[in-house]
């Protein structure tokens, strides 16, 4: 009988918060769910690092700014959000780096209803909602300083906000599944 | 619309997009182990979607008037391969003059190499086959090379270019409970389903679009246009 297989650790490399309300495309019903395509809007999502978390760079983290790019999500009728994610973004030393993802985020029981309708809405200004996202994001880039990334399966663990059943904001942790 | 065999397949013309292209990220790119990685935006202010008339008149295929509209965003992370040919994967939302949105995503191709060349290899090495060979891989990574240096196109090049598309059209809700109030959702996620019918064939067949995609000297990466026919696939009817 093996042991699991999942003796990895997981190592910081960047944060972000990405404001989700600049630009949407509400397509409507698909078969399955609602097609919404999400931009953030470009040159305005830094990447930092989390006080205190330890990182894979040492005293040094990623760091820079999301170019652009957008998640062209699928709310599905079960619930569950599905991300599917490119962006390209830029440390503050000049890397080009791009991510492609995909991801999902529970809106709780009877979430869809809630983001879908008229009323009841989904979170309020004084109480937002908070759903929890998970991503596996693959790196690419050319900086010889940041090829490093481009070896590793990463893992993100994130939260969007809603407001009023709209996704305000969503911020995340992403890993590096050390081999 | 106007009708052509691939084997066992028909094609039918549905509508044309023509678009202003332009590369993002001030033309910098990703060079990787498999090739370059740029990023290409649609300029929605300078696009038209568009049904042509043809020789065929709008409604050989039943349900389908037109598409009349613009393209609303759509961008393409594509990769440069080292061989010389762009690898697209890209995406594409249309708006119709109804404010129907539909959701396009597309893969494709795109061949720097010139194909003169590439034929005057052949001939050359007609009975050397590992020269042949040699040749090739020559061209292929010199396109590259070259495109990813800035060398010079001639004042405006166009190129083929054929995609192959998928489409999700907005639909009206759906649901597996017969009988049930469908007045829930927000008026912004229905307010189009009354002319859902006319973009439904969209999602009901696979596309391929072929066209040309044009370079202009001056710009950075030299990209500056699309213009695409879209063509509906579905199995030749049984004789």
């Amino acid at each position: 009988m093996r042991s699991t297989l999942f003796d990895r650790d997981l190592l910081y490399l960047f944060s972000y918060d990405v404001d989700l309300e600049m630009r949407r495309e509400e397509v409507g019903f698909v078969p399955g769910g609602v097609r919404v395509n999400i931009f953030a809007k470009p040159n305005e999502t830094r990447l930092y690092n989390v006080a205190r978390e330890r990182s894979m760079l040492g005293a040094k983290s990623i760091q820079g700014t999301i170019l652009g790019g957008g998640d062209f999500a699928l709310i599905r009728s079960d619930d569950i959000g599905v991300l599917d994610v490119q962006l390209l973004m830029e440390t503050d030393d000049g890397a080009l780096i791009y991510s492609t993802y995909r991801g999902v985020f529970s809106a709780g029981p009877r979430g869809f209803r809630r983001l879908i309708s008229e009323k009841p809405h989904l979170g309020s200004e004084a109480h937002p909602f908070e759903g929890l996202v998970y991503i596996a994001p693959r790196y690419e880039t050319a900086d010889p300083r940041y090829a490093w990334i481009m070896q590793y399966q990463c893992a993100g663990f994130g939260r969007v906000t809603v407001v009023d059943s709209l996704v305000r904001a969503g911020t995340f942790d992403i890993y590096a599944m050390d081999g | 619309m106007s009708e052509s065999d691939i084997g066992d397949i028909t094609s039918d013309y549905f509508f044309s997009i023509k678009a202003g292209v332009s590369i993002q990220a001030q033309g910098k790119s990703i060079v990787g182990p498999a090739g370059a990685r740029l990023y290409f935006a649609f300029n929605s202010g300078t696009s038209r979607v568009w049904t042509k008339p043809r020789a065929d008149t709008p409604g050989r295929v039943s349900g389908w008037e037109g598409f009349e509209g613009t393209v609303l965003s759509g961008g393409d992370f594509a990769l440069l391969r080292l061989d010389g040919v762009f690898q697209l994967d890209g995406r594409l939302t249309l708006k119709s003059r109804e404010g129907v949105l539909t959701d396009a995503k597309y893969t494709g191709m795109i061949d720097l190499v010139d194909s003169a060349r590439i034929a005057r290899a052949f001939t050359e090495h007609e009975h050397d086959r590992k020269g042949l060979t040699k040749a090739i891989h020559t061209l292929e990574a010199a396109a590259f090379e070259e495109y990813m240096r800035g060398k010079p196109l001639s004042a405006r090049l166009e190129l083929p270019i054929v995609l192959s598309v998928a489409f999700e059209a907005a639909n009206t809700p759906w649901t597996n409970a017969p009988g049930e109030d469908l007045s829930w959702p927000a008026k912004r996620y229905v307010a189009h389903e009354k002319d859902f019918w006319r973009y439904r064939l969209l999602m009901r067949r696979p596309f391929v679009a072929a066209g040309k995609i044009s370079f202009e000297q001056n710009l950075p990466m030299g990209v500056s246009g699309m213009e695409l026919d879209f063509l509906g696939l579905s199995p030749k009817a049984a004789s």
